[in-house]
C-alpha cells in the first residue's frame, strides 16, 4: 500500500519523460531540448504534488480505521471485563462451593469408612478372642497348649482308672494264688485226718488184743480188761473224730476249689473288662486328640488370617490417609481460588497478578506430590512413610 | 495400666487412622480438633505422649508445642509431629519447639508404634 504513490509518482514522471522525449526526436532542436527538459521537470513536478495529496488521504484513512479499530479494542476490553467479573460472580462462587461440597462429603465419607472399619476390626478382635475362649486357647500369642495339656491331663486320668481296675485285678490273683495255696494245705489236713483214723484202728484192735490176755488171765486181768474196754472206745470215738474231720476238710475243699473257680472267672472277667476299658480309654483319648488337632488346625488358620488381616488393617490405615491429603490440596485450592476473586472483582487481572497468585499458592504448598512437577507426580505417587528424630 | 496418648488433628478421619493404630498397639486415646482444643483436653491428666498434626486452625501444631513447653505438667512429655510436610526449614522449627520426632503423612502404622514405643513416657 505504501508503494502506491511512489509508482503513480514515478508514472507521471514517466509519462513527462517520454513526452520530452518524443518531442525531442520530432524537433531535435536546441528549443526542442529545452521543451524536453521543461516537460520531464513539470511531470516531476506533477508527480510531487499528486504525491503529496495521495499521503494525505492515506493518513486520514489511516486514522479513520486506527480509531474504529480502538473502539473495537474497548469493546472488546469492556466484554472481557464484564466476562471476568461475570466469572467472578459466577462461576467462581460455584468452584469454591463445589470445592467445599467435595471436601466435605469426601471427610465425611472417610470418617464413616473408617469408623466402619475400626468396628470390623474390633468385631474381628471379639470374634478370634471368643473362639480362644470357647477352644480353651491361650490367647494372645499362645498355642493350642492349653488345650493340649487339658487332652493330656484327661488321658493321665483315664490311666488312673486304669491302674485302679489292674490293682484290683492284681489282688484278685493274689486271693486265687492264696486259696490255691488253702486247697494244698486241705490235701494236708485230709492226710492228717486219715492217719488219725489209721491210728484208731491200730488202736482198736491193740485194745481188743488186750481184752483177749485180761480174759486169759482170769480174776487178775479183770481189772486190765475195763482199760482195754475204755481204750477200745477211745479209739472208736477217735476214729469217728477222724472221719468227721475227713469229711469237714473235703467240705472246705471243696468249698475252697468252687471260689477259686469263681475268683478265677471273675479275674478273667476283670482281665477283659480292662483291657476293653484301656482300649476304650484309647479309642477316647484318640478321638480327644484327632479332635485337638482339628481344633489346632483351626487355630492355626484362625491365627494365620488374623496376621494377614492385620498386615491388610495396617496397609488400609495407610491407604485411608489419602482424605488428609486430598483435603490440603483442595484447601489449597480453594484459598487461590478466594485470592483469585479479590483479582478478579475490578476486572483486571494482570500477568504480576497471576504471578503473585501462583507465587502465593506455591508458598501455601506443603506435601512434595505439590512441589513436583505433574510428570513426576505421575511417576512417584505419594511419598513413603519418613521419621525423623531429633 | 494402658497409657495415654493425646492425638491432634484436624482431620476427623485421620484422628480414627491414628487411633485405631494406636489402640490396636494397647494404647488409650484422647483426640482434639486443633492446639486449642488439645490444651483444654490436658486438664492435668497424665498423658504419656502427645502426636500432633502442624497445619491446623484456630491454634497452629507449632505454637501448640511451645504452649505445652510452657506447663510444667507437660514440659517433659515427648510430643511428635505428624504432618505433610516434609521441608526441612519445618522439621527445624518443630525441633526448635520441642518436638521429639517428625513424621510424614502417610505414615505406616507399625513404624508409627515403634516411634511412639521409643519415646512413650513410662
Amino acid at each position: 500500500m505504501n508503494d502506491e504513490p511512489t509508482s503513480l509518482s514515478w508514472g507521471l514522471t514517466g509519462l513527462g519523460a517520454g513526452a520530452g522525449a518524443s518531442l525531442l526526436t520530432l524537433a531535435p532542436t536546441p528549443t526542442g531540448a529545452i521543451a524536453a527538459a521543461a516537460l520531464g521537470v513539470l511531470g516531476v513536478i506533477l508527480d510531487r504534488r499528486a504525491a503529496g495529496r495521495h499521503v494525505r488521504l492515506r493518513d486520514a484513512a489511516l486514522a479513520t480505521r486506527q480509531a474504529a479499530h480502538e473502539h473495537a479494542l474497548e469493546s472488546l476490553r469492556e466484554a472481557q471485563r464484564q466476562g471476568l467479573r461475570a466469572f467472578d460472580a459466577s462461576i467462581l462462587p460455584v468452584w469454591l462451593e463445589q470445592l467445599d461440597t467435595a471436601r466435605r462429603q469426601m471427610d465425611s465419607a472417610v470418617v464413616h469408612l473408617t469408623r466402619e472399619f475400626a468396628g470390623i476390626v474390633n468385631r474381628l478382635d471379639e470374634a478370634i478372642a471368643e473362639s480362644y475362649r470357647a477352644t480353651g486357647l491361650a490367647s494372645g500369642g499362645g498355642s493350642e497348649d492349653g488345650l493340649r495339656q487339658v487332652v493330656d491331663a484327661s488321658e493321665r486320668r483315664l490311666g488312673i482308672v486304669g491302674n485302679i481296675l489292674t490293682t484290683t485285678l492284681n489282688d484278685k490273683d493274689r486271693m486265687l494264688a492264696e486259696s490255691q495255696r488253702l486247697v494244698q494245705f486241705t490235701a494236708e489236713l485230709q492226710q492228717m485226718a486219715t492217719d488219725v483214723a489209721s491210728i484208731a484202728d491200730q488202736t482198736n484192735l491193740l485194745a481188743l488184743n488186750a481184752a483177749i490176755e485180761a480174759a486169759r488171765a482170769g480174776e487178775a486181768g479183770r481189772g486190765f480188761a475195763v482199760v482195754a474196754d475204755e481204750v477200745r472206745t477211745l479209739s472208736n470215738r477217735s476214729g469217728e473224730i477222724g472221719k468227721n474231720i475227713s469229711q469237714k476238710i473235703e467240705y472246705i475243699n471243696r468249698g475252697i476249689k468252687e471260689s477259686s473257680a469263681m475268683v478265677e472267672h471273675a479275674a478273667e472277667r476283670d482281665a477283659q473288662a480292662r483291657t476293653e476299658c484301656e482300649a476304650q480309654i484309647t479309642s477316647v483319648v484318640g478321638d480327644f486328640k484327632v479332635a485337638m488337632d482339628g481344633l489346632s488346625a483351626s487355630a492355626s488358620v484362625l491365627r494365620s488370617e488374623n496376621e494377614g488381616i492385620k498386615q491388610a488393617v495396617a496397609a488400609a490405615l495407610e491407604q485411608l490417609q489419602f482424605q488428609d491429603r486430598i483435603n490440603q490440596l483442595l484447601m489449597h485450592v480453594s484459598d487461590n481460588v478466594i485470592a483469585l476473586r479479590g483479582r478478579l472483582a475490578d476486572g483486571e487481572l494482570a500477568s504480576a497478578d497471576v504471578t503473585r497468585l501462583v507465587a502465593s499458592l506455591e508458598s501455601s504448598y506443603t506435601m512434595d506430590d505439590e512441589r513436583r512437577p505433574i510428570t513426576a507426580k505421575r511417576a512417584s505417587g505419594a511419598s513413603a512413610s519418613e521419621i525423623t528424630f531429633f | 495400666m494402658a497409657k495415654t496418648i493425646l492425638v491432634v488433628d484436624d482431620s476427623a478421619s485421620l484422628r480414627q487412622v491414628v487411633s485405631i493404630a494406636l489402640k490396636g498397639g494397647g494404647y488409650d486415646v484422647i483426640e482434639a480438633c486443633d492446639g486449642k482444643d488439645a490444651l483444654s483436653k490436658l486438664g492435668g491428666q497424665k498423658i504419656n505422649l502427645i502426636i500432633s498434626d502442624v497445619n491446623m486452625p484456630n491454634m497452629d501444631g507449632i505454637t501448640f508445642v511451645k504452649e505445652v513447653k510452657q506447663l510444667p505438667n507437660y514440659k517433659f512429655t515427648p510430643i511428635i509431629m505428624l504432618t505433610t510436610e516434609s521441608q526441612e526449614s519445618k522439621k527445624q522449627e518443630g525441633q526448635a519447639a520441642g518436638a521429639k520426632a517428625w513424621v510424614v503423612k502417610p505414615f505406616k502404622p507399625e513404624q508409627m508404634l515403634a516411634a511412639v514405643s521409643k519415646l512413650v513416657l513410662p
